[in-house]
């Protein structure tokens, strides 16, 4: 059996799971339903249980309450060894004492797979992940990127029913870890397995997954494709971790049958449909902030305020402009040639309507 | 502008030839020491061993004459065999108990490892005679067993007994180290087996066993060096058909010059220097350890109520055993006649009266030599790790390998090598050959115990971390003052420790102490403890002296723990490297 051939991917539902180290509570009532072949992520910073949440889909750590199922059948009574649901671990987990060959055979090994067969699909396991060359070689000898690919060809060689991945980019250089993420989803693909995979790089996130969950405090805060969460995050730390974000808190009221917003710090704010509740905070992307524009769309707020400071960032050029009390970022496209304007000098601020999204608090 | 302050900078230009010049004059004068006492009294005695006796010829005669002694290749063989007879049982004992203490959480974990240390602070031959009133043939265990089932087990009989009272003095070698690599293994490690359908027994001998060998082997290879080294334990077993103490007799009955005393050296140094290198060669680039991210050990479970009751027992079994020797030397030592019965037939403090009254020289000999030793092995081994570690003296390597050697060069050897090189010297203004006079043994003490002492102030020393130098150093401080104020300071905790395991260790040393000791009055603790214990009545004095030996040793072996701990704390709060 080739490792391509084509087999059903499994769907995987998490029902109602609680997960706690002793009296500390790390996950709470996690629902997800994930796709039959589906790259999902879990993003959230460190100690927002998102590995952990992965552990326990694996059969380790504390038993959770609740239910995981694939494809119905709930798995949280079997052991890590009678799952069948591959992972490939943060720091890679080879073993030392065994050769390339050795680590990517073992699985096949405990599943009693013929002496031929293990051979063949080993080598088709490295042929993948391009390390067919290096079989013979200890782990040691490896670089941290050759690592992360027996890693993975170890994991895959057993054609589980799921692909675990938990930060498998974060030991590798920035260079490195675009590629191998690139090189992940295309595998994934090739496979067609469903996949895991958890990070607490938003950047990471966004690049390689079909949907993803955002976790923070144990608690699931939004699940989404990658740019419906950014452009229309539920709550503020959504909005925040997922990007740099303008964020102003303050109270809706209708007036003069316009649907008006008003900052704690004084600034007003139209906004363009009603919203559900009254307090809450608005939010705004820098890049959607133009300053001194030569022309606008229609509906736009527009701001007056001071240049704080500029950072040069490469591609573009991010202001701090203090409007009133508050300070506003707004980022510009760079090229050569284009104005820039300094500290202290007076800009207008246009901020097209629906641009602008409010999050009750 | 006014010319108020004006800030002048003085720079203090180190001299670096003259730099050099000092850390030169430094490594060479430590060369120099070990060259004397440890290089050539060794080369002698390997010299010696290859020549002829009469003509002084290089030959192998003497190795030929050797194995064709039928008295000597027993003693090889019988050397062999319970230096492999007490791994085997080391191994026994060491390998559930490690196994227990990193496996489940229970309380019996703590018993364990506390119980690990215990056998560690009383040398082999204190025990020795006191084990054969316990185990012996007519010992309180077969007299328990003759009364109850009618039979007689030969535990201490011939060779059995030398095995048991090593692999109990032992054991702890193989238990610590095999402990902390089964500690060291990355979680993941069984993880990912397990996620790869692996569990049990399975799992346990392709990926944890693997992982933990390394530990096993250099702990094993340690039981066996001291179990083939040993001399007090089958001198006062009376056991003579070994190598070590055959190389005794020969030298200490027929003379330095003849030569069966130094090929048996030769022997001897060839296996220590086997088992060191095995135990080098299993440890090289097999560093299990997991670098510090994510958990390691293996994984906990709780046990079930019949797999802690066994565990227990399984503990308690072993606890008795190893604190055999301890309880039986206590009971020699309180008790007045001990002869064909369980216990004492009565009890007294008359034995410690009279150590005290009689033999009050050893103790204050041993303080004072040991005390020297250790002294001198601090300031040597910081001495050395600094030179090695933050110099570029040419060949300053070597310095810590010929060092750390000592550990390969039996006592035996060393008295012997030290015998036959410093006779013909003699120290001006004593009037006695070097070999005869008590300096001798602080000299013989301080070269064996110097790579424990040199070990623990190079791990200190890699604890300071080198910007610490480099900004009193930019600050303007020259060498030798940067050591005294900065680096000794930061490796106290390491100092003290190495000084206290050094004077603990140098307190109960036998073998090359029984060489070189010519009389009563400069010989220590444990050259009496040895003398006493050689006929009937002196054994209660014996155990008494005994049990003033393991105390000493046992408030070291705290003494440099609680440093060694307090330095780890230390180094907590300090930056990072």
């Amino acid at each position: 059996m080739s490792l391509t051939t084509q087999v059903q991917p499994v769907r995987l539902k998490i029902e109602d799971v609680h997960i706690s180290f002793g009296q500390t509570k790390v996950l709470e009532g996690i629902h997800l339903d994930i796709k039959p072949g589906e790259f999902f992520s879990f993003l959230g910073p460190s100690g927002s249980g998102k590995s952990t949440l992965l552990r326990a889909i694996a059969g380790f750590g504390p038993m959770p309450k609740g239910k995981i199922l694939i494809n119905d059948e709930d798995i949280i009574p079997l052991s890590p060894w009678q799952r069948d649901v591959g992972m490939v671990f943060q720091n890679y987990a080879l073993w030392p004492h065994l050769t390339v060959r050795k680590n990517v055979a073992f699985g096949l090994e405990e599943r009693r797979v013929l002496k031929a067969e293990i051979a063949a699909r080993v080598e088709e396991a490295l042929d993948m992940v391009g390390l067919a060359h290096l079989a013979g070689r200890r782990p040691s000898q490896l670089s941290g990127g050759q690592q992360q690919r027996v890693a993975l060809a170890r994991t895959i060689v057993v054609r589980p029913r799921l692909l675990l991945l938990d930060e498998p980019l974060s030991n590798l250089d920035a260079n490195l870890r675009v590629q191998m993420r690139a090189d992940i989803r295309k595998l994934q693909r090739k496979l067609k397995l469903t996949t895991i995979f958890v990070t607490h790089d938003q950047e990471e996130a966004n690049t390689i997954s079909d949907r993803m969950a955002v976790l923070d405090k144990g608690i699931i805060q939004q699940v989404g494709t990658p740019m419906e969460l950014y452009d229309y995050p539920v709550n503020q730390f959504v909005a925040h971790f997922l990007g740099t974000t303008n964020m102003i808190e303050g109270k809706v009221s209708s007036r003069n049958g316009k649907i008006v917003f008003a900052g704690r710090d004084g600034l007003v704010f139209s906004l363009p449909s009603p919203v559900d509740g009254d307090k809450g905070a608005v939010i705004f992307r820098p890049q959607t902030v133009l300053v001194n524009p030569e022309s606008a769309p229609d509906a736009v707020v527009r701001l007056q305020g001071i240049v704080e400071s500029l950072e040069f960032l490469g591609s573009t050029v991010r202001y701090r402009v203090k409007v009133k009390n508050s300070s506003i970022l707004a980022e510009e496209n760079h090229q050569r040639g284009k104005k820039i304007y300094h500290e202290g000098e007076e800009v207008q601020l246009v901020i097209p309507e629906k641009q602008i999204l409010f999050i009750r608090s | 502008m006014p010319d108020t302050c004006r800030i002048k900078i003085v720079f203090q230009a180190p001299d670096p030839m003259l730099r050099q010049r000092s850390s030169y004059l430094v490594a060479s004068s430590l060369a120099l020491f070990l060259l004397i006492f440890l290089v050539i009294p060794v080369g002698k005695v390997i010299y010696v061993a290859f020549q002829d006796p009469s003509t002084g010829a290089l030959t192998l005669i003497n190795f030929i004459d050797f194995f064709k002694t039928s008295l000597f290749q027993e003693s090889f063989f019988n050397s062999l065999y319970v230096a492999g007879m007490a791994v085997l049982i080391a191994s026994l004992v060491s390998m559930p108990l490690a196994y227990f203490t990193t496996r489940f959480n229970f309380g019996g974990s703590i018993l364990i490892q506390t119980l690990g240390i215990v056998p560690l602070i009383m040398p082999p031959f204190v025990g020795a005679v006191a084990m054969q009133l316990l185990f012996g043939n007519n010992g309180s265990v077969n007299l328990l067993l003759d009364q109850w089932f009618g039979i007689n087990i030969p535990f201490m009989e011939g060779l059995n007994g030398v095995i048991l009272v090593e692999s109990i003095h032992y054991f702890p070698f193989i238990l610590i180290n095999l402990s902390a690599s089964l500690n060291n293994i990355d979680r993941s490690m069984e993880e990912a087996a397990q996620n790869l359908g692996s569990s049990g027994m399975r799992l346990f001998r392709r990926i944890v066993l693997p992982l933990a060998l390394p530990g096993y082997l250099a702990g094993a290879s340690l039981v066996f060096l001291k179990a083939f080294d040993d001399l007090g334990t089958p001198l006062l077993l009376n056991v003579n058909n070994m190598l070590a103490p055959q190389a005794y007799l020969r030298i200490s009955s027929i003379g330095i010059s003849d030569p069966m005393g130094y090929v048996i050296s030769v022997i001897l140094v060839i296996f220590s220097l086997f088992s060191l290198w095995a135990s080098m060669l299993a440890s090289r680039g097999k560093d299990y350890s997991g670098g510090g991210k994510g958990a390691s050990g293996l994984l906990k479970r709780d046990m079930r109520g019949w797999e802690k009751a066994g565990a227990y027992a399984l503990i308690l079994l072993i606890l008795v055993l190893v604190l055999s020797p301890h309880i039986a030397l206590l009971l020699l030592s309180f008790g007045t006649i001990w002869s064909y019965s369980v216990l004492p037939d009565a009890f007294t403090i008359a034995h410690y009266v009279e150590v005290f009254n009689t033999a009050r020289g050893y103790i204050t000999n041993t303080l004072l030599y040991a005390g020297l030793a250790a002294s001198f092995d601090v300031a040597f081994s910081v001495a050395i790790a600094y030179v090695v570690s933050r110099t570029t003296v040419i060949g300053r390597k070597w310095l810590d390998y010929t060092a750390t050697g000592a550990l390969a060069i039996p006592g035996v050897v060393l008295g012997i090598g030290y015998l036959r090189t410093f006779n013909d010297f003699n120290v001006p203004f004593i009037g006695k050959p070097l070999a005869g006079w008590w300096v001798i043994i602080v000299i013989a003490l301080a070269v064996r115990r110097l790579p424990y002492a040199l070990r623990s102030c190079t791990a200190a020393l890699h604890q300071v971390s080198l910007s610490l130098e480099e900004a009193a150093e930019n600050l303007g401080a020259a060498r030798p003052t940067i050591v005294r104020k900065i680096v000794v300071p930061l490796m106290a905790g390491g100092i003290v420790a190495g000084f206290v395991t050094s004077f603990a260790t140098a307190a109960v040393e036998l073998s090359a102490t029984l060489m070189l000791v010519t009389s009563e009055s400069d010989a220590p603790l444990s050259y009496g403890i040895y003398v006493f214990m050689q006929s009937a009545a002196g054994r209660g004095p014996g155990a008494a002296l005994g049990l003033i030996a393991v105390v000493v040793v046992a408030l070291g072996s705290y003494l440099a723990h609680h440093f060694i701990e307090r330095n780890k704390r230390m180094q907590v709060t300090a930056p990072g490297k």
